[in-house]
Formats: C-alpha cells, structure tokens, sequence
C-alpha cells in the first residue's frame, strides 16, 4: 500500500474538521449577525405584503427558527446542494452559482494553465539561463520577475491589458470578441500574479538541487546542461511546485473576483463582487463555503499525492502526526525552508510553523518548562 | 539588538558561497525602496507640500487634460490633478494599511505568543482557529468580513488585517515554542515568575524582531488588498480621494485618457515593491 490507511484517514478527519469550523466560523460572520435577512427583503413597505404575509414567509424559510436549528438547516442545505435563496433577487442561490460557475471555471483552468507554463518559463530561464556572456542580463531579470508581478494590483493589470490591446493596438476587440478572444486578456490578468509564487518557490528549489552533490557528480560525468535539467533537477523540483500549486488556490479565487470585474465577464467573482455591493449574504455565504472546500479538497489531494510522488516520503508519512500540518513533507527539510522563506517573501502563508515539529512531537511534551 | 542594528550584521547567509547573490547586502535597490517609502510617508503627512492644486476641486481647470509639466499625471473629468489625488490619496491607504498591519500584528501576536507558552489544549483550540482562518481564501474571508462591518476605509482595513492574522500567529506561536524551551524561561518561572509576567518580560521581547519584519512584509500585500477592496467600492467613498478608488474612476476613460489609470498603477506598484526589498532585507536581517 503506498498511502499509509492510518495517514489517510487522520488527513481526511483533519480536513474534514476544518471545514466544519470554517461554515461555522462563516454561517456565524454572515447569517447570524446580521440578523435576519428575511425581514429586510420582505417587510419593504413599497412590496406591500402584510405584517401576515411575511410571518408567514418567515415560518416558511425557517427564520423564526432558534439559531441552533437555522445552524442545522444551514449545514443540511449544504449537504443537498440547498444553498438558500437571494436577498437581492429572491432566486435559489444554487442557480446562480450553477449559471455563473461554467465560466469562472474555464477562466480558472485557463489562467491557472498560463500561469504554470509561465512560472516555469521564467524558473528554467532564471536558473538555467546564459550565466555569463553578453546575455547574463536575461537571468538578472527574470530572477527579479517574480517580486515584480507580485506587486502588481491585479485589477489594473486588466485595465492596462485592455488599454494596450483593445484601444491602443485594436488586437482584441471590446465590443463584440468571440468567447475565445474574450479569454485572451482576463486569463493574462489571472495568469500574471498566480505565476508569481510559484515562479519563485521553482526558481529557489532548483538552484538548491543545482547545488547538491548529485547534480555535481552528474555534471563532473560529462551530462550536458539540459540533460540535468531533464533528468535530475525537474524530478526533484516537482515537490515544492507542487505545494505551491495546493496554496495558489487562494490567489486564483481573488484573481477571478477583479478580473470578472474588470472585464464584466459573469462568473462567480463578478456573483460574490455584486452579492457584497448589495449585502447580498446567503450569496457570498455559499460562495466561501464552496471556496473553502474545493481549497481544503486540493490541499487535500496534493498532501496525498506526496507519498506516491516521492517515494522517500512514504515510510514518513506513516508517522505523521494528527498535528503537524503537512507534516509529509517533513523529511526534505532543506525543501520545506527554502518553500518557507521564498514563499514568506511573496506573502504567501504555506501554512506551516519552521519550528513546530519538536513542539508538537511527544517527546518534547516531557522537557516542556514549567509553567504558571 | 534593535531592528536596525540587526540589518548591519552580516548574515551567516552572506558568507555561504553560491547563495543569491545581491539578497543581503544593503544593496542599491533597499537604498531606492526606502527612498520611496521616505516620498510616499512625507505624501501622506504633508501633502501639500508636494503639490499647490487641490485634490477634490479641479477649479476652471480644463477636464482631461494629457500630462503635462503643470499636471504631472494630467487632470481627470472634473479637472482635477491627478498627481495631486494621489499624493493626498498616500494617507488614506497608507493609514488603511498600517491599521490592516495593526490588527494583524497585535492579534496574530497575541494569539500565537499565547498558544505557544501555554501550550496544552489552549494551543491545539488557537491553532485550529487559525487552521480555519487559513482555509477560508483571503478575498472571500475580507468581503466576509465588510459585509458585517459596512463599507468605509477603516472597516476595509480591518477586514484586510483580520486576513493577515494567520500568519503573524503562526510566526509569533514559533518563536514563543522556541523561546519557551530556553533555560532563562525556565529560571524565570523557577524564580516565582507568573505566566504573564514570563510572557511580558521574557517571551514577547525576543520574539518581537522577526514578527516585526514580517509586518514590514505584510505592508506592501496590505496595501494591494486594500486598494482591490477601494476598486471595488467598499473601501474608502468618493470624493476622497483613494488609491483603488483613484483607478476605479479612471477605468470609465480607458479610451481616452490612459493617463488616470497608467500613472496610480504605477505609484502603487512601486510603493508595494519597495515594501517588499525592505521587508526581505529586514527579514534576512533577523532570521
């Protein structure tokens, strides 16, 4: 068996754990102190429904309900694709999110594919580049792409694309573009700042690995630059990509938010943009519950894929502890720094504490200092 | 040792051979980041001393106007300089900024200095909070956040910090972990030291530097996540005039006057790039 059983179930009991918090920490933000949305809508004099009529209205929806069994009903509804309905409009919240969800979709899939061909684009050049020579400025910069893209606001990126595109040089046109030329400029806009990370965490893991004994040996053996790069160093620079692939996800739901904004593309950003401007609340609570899962799912699948990636990890990951987060990775520790710093310096948060290995093992419990 | 004293010690890191090469050092880029950093805090504070015009009255000033020597950045639809909204916009984001770093900063501190000296269950139910933090998309988690508090520069700002809590606690949590285990924490409780005077005098002081560095970290994505928040219209209202807000009303003359989105977008990129150079330099400095 290549996942330890015991691994896989403390893994999916801890995702599953976190998001149970995470619907609760959100049901309580949007639904119960707010208060009730039911009245809002409904008792607006200029409907004029009777004090009846809303009652009710309210008994219907459950809002009269104690906050506990809302809770519940809230939780159920989640389970059976039953989302609430809109303040704003009075549809089912699950319309709307399937209606909008098949584009937000592709514009993710596009702009997250854009942005992995140009992080390694730059991570291969960065590294792999001319180091010396009259075009040793090309490894410079690119080295410094990374920290550029990360500073740019993302919404006026896609002003700028359309500036330069569609009014300047009139490629792309802005009042009737077929769906795949409507595409071109909002999958640059996502693409751009998502390729940064992990541009960064590829450009730091392989100049680590050009750096290890076995990339010299293989080099000393006469293998050709690209040759290592084939065979030694893509192999081993695919874990920490990989990592920072499971926490982009974060990145890619703000870059679908603007980006849809910017370019009026109706999405699931352009739903949740529009659901906040009109307090719309049982919209945005079913658009961060999906969210949140679908980011717990992937980080889920990527801590799981480690062991069958690496083989080194498997014996590791049986040991994990319930604890440590993504402590699968624990056995590259010059990965995880080098993941931790450079990830720290684009303001990604990879989620782990440097130092919390020997404070969460067992043994360190025993020579805990004393305490008041 | 001081923030400061901790930048001019040569890092361990320096010395090893075939580590990047220009990272450590006071490079010529930190000495251009703090130079901007300088311009962009003298904005905030005293605005007219870089500008004569007025930030929310164009006057008779021609509307649109391309720019020019008199009108850095041109003027925008009313007239108004555009050079002038951002310098007097530096105050708004800037201070938005600093209370997202405030809030991140004093409650992630708190939350992972506590965590990690108390340990026991009070750890495993601060972390698992911070756990749920984490799992919630930043954007999601601060639209979450202004849709309870209402729209407004002070509420953005929260909104923004409470997305920054994540990781000051976990930073903070390790350094407590460290520091607790040393033998002058233990000679303090030893010596009749109570749990927060511990936490005061010992824990807290040789935690500070590298939590400090990562606010100086967060300050640039800070001021990038307030900015999409004032685009999107739940920062900062019109007239005042604000970074985000700035671009959003220039996006309506796209085709005409490029200048109202090309100029800010540039002025923000590179406020936030130079937080960043001086953040890193920091936080090489006190690793």
């Amino acid at each position: 068996m290549i996942i330890d059983t015991r691994y896989l179930f403390l893994r999916l009991g801890q995702a599953l754990l976190v998001l149970l918090l995470a619907f609760t920490a959100a049901f309580i933000l949007l639904s119960l102190i707010p208060g009730d949305g039911v009245t809002a809508r409904f008792a607006d004099p200029a409907l004029g429904l009777s004090a009846d009529q809303v009652a009710e209205i309210r008994t219907e929806t459950g809002a009269d309900e104690p906050w506990f069994s809302r809770y519940l009903l809230a939780l159920g509804g989640f389970f059976t694709g039953n989302f609430g309905f809109s303040v704003q409009t009075g549809a089912a919240v699950s319309t709307i999110i399937a209606a909008a969800l098949p584009s937000t979709a592709v514009l993710a899939l596009s702009g997250f594919t854009t942005a992995l061909v140009l992080a390694v684009v730059i991570a291969v050049l960065a590294t792999f580049g001319p180091a010396t020579g009259p075009l040793s400025w090309v490894r410079r910069v690119l080295d410094s792409v990374p920290s550029l893209f990360i500073s740019i606001p993302v919404f006026w990126l896609g002003i700028l694309l359309i500036q330069v595109f569609s009014f300047q040089l009139g490629v792309v046109s802005v009042v009737s573009p077929g769906p795949a030329e409507a595409l071109v400029l909002p999958t640059l806009t996502v693409a751009v700042p998502l390729s940064a990370p992990i541009a960064q965490v590829l450009i730091r893991s392989i100049t680590d690995v050009k750096a290890s004994g076995f990339v010299k040996v293989t080099s000393a053996k006469g293998a050709s630059e690209l040759w290592i790069l084939v065979h030694t160093v893509a192999r081993n620079a695919v874990l920490p990509g990989l990592t920072i692939i499971g926490l982009v996800f974060g990145e890619l739901v703000a870059g679908a938010v603007v980006t849809e904004t910017v370019f009026g593309r109706n999405g699931i950003g352009q739903i949740t943009a529009q659901a906040v401007t009109h307090r719309d609340n049982p919209i945005l609570l079913a658009v961060v519950v999906i969210a949140t899962f679908a980011y717990v799912i992937i980080n889920l699948i990527v801590d799981l894929l480690y062991p069958i990636i690496d083989v080194r990890l498997r014996s590791q990951a049986s040991t994990a502890s319930a604890g440590a987060f993504r402590s699968s990775t624990k056995a590259d520790a010059s990965t995880r720094r080098a993941l931790a710093t450079t990830a720290g310096s684009v303001g990604v948060d990879l989620g782990w504490d440097e130092s919390s290995e020997p404070g969460r093992s067992p043994a360190s419990h025993e020579t805990k200092g004393p305490r008041s | 040792m001081s923030l400061f004293t901790a930048i001019t010690r040569t890092s361990p890191e320096a010395t090893r051979p075939g580590r990047s090469r220009r990272a450590n050092a006071i490079g010529p880029a930190t000495i251009v980041s703090a130079l901007i950093l300088l311009i962009a805090v003298l904005w905030a504070l005293f605005p007219s001393l870089f500008t004569h015009h007025d930030p929310n009255d164009g006057g008779d000033t021609a509307a649109l106007l391309a720019p020019s020597l008199d009108h850095w950045f041109g003027t925008d639809q009313t007239g108004r300089d555009a050079f002038t909204r951002v310098v007097y916009g530096a105050s708004q984001s800037l201070l938005a900024a600093l209370v997202a770093v405030g809030v991140g900063l004093i409650v992630g501190t708190a939350i992972g200095l506590i965590a990690g000296t108390r340990r026991g269950w009070l750890d495993d139910v601060l972390m698992r909070f911070i756990d749920v933090l984490l799992s919630i998309p930043a954007i999601l988690l601060s639209l979450s956040i202004v849709i309870v508090l209402g729209f407004g520069t002070i509420n953005a700002a929260i909104a923004v910090g409470v997305t920054a809590i994540a990781q000051f606690a976990r930073l903070a949590r390790s350094e407590a972990v460290r520091i607790n285990t040393s033998d002058f924490v233990a000679a303090a409780y030893g010596s009749g030291g109570t749990f927060f005077s511990v936490l005061f005098r010992h824990i807290l002081p040789n935690s500070i530097s590298p939590v400090l560095s990562l606010a100086v970290l967060q300050i640039g994505s800070a001021i990038l996540q307030i900015s999409t928040l004032g685009f999107l219209g739940y920062g900062t209202p019109p007239p005042t005039p604000e970074w985000g807000l700035i671009i959003a009303e220039g996006r309506n003359f796209v085709a005409t006057a490029w200048w109202l989105t090309v100029f800010p977008g540039l002025v923000v990129m590179a406020i936030v790039l130079a937080t960043h150079q001086i953040g890193n330099t920091l936080r090489k400095a006190t690793s």
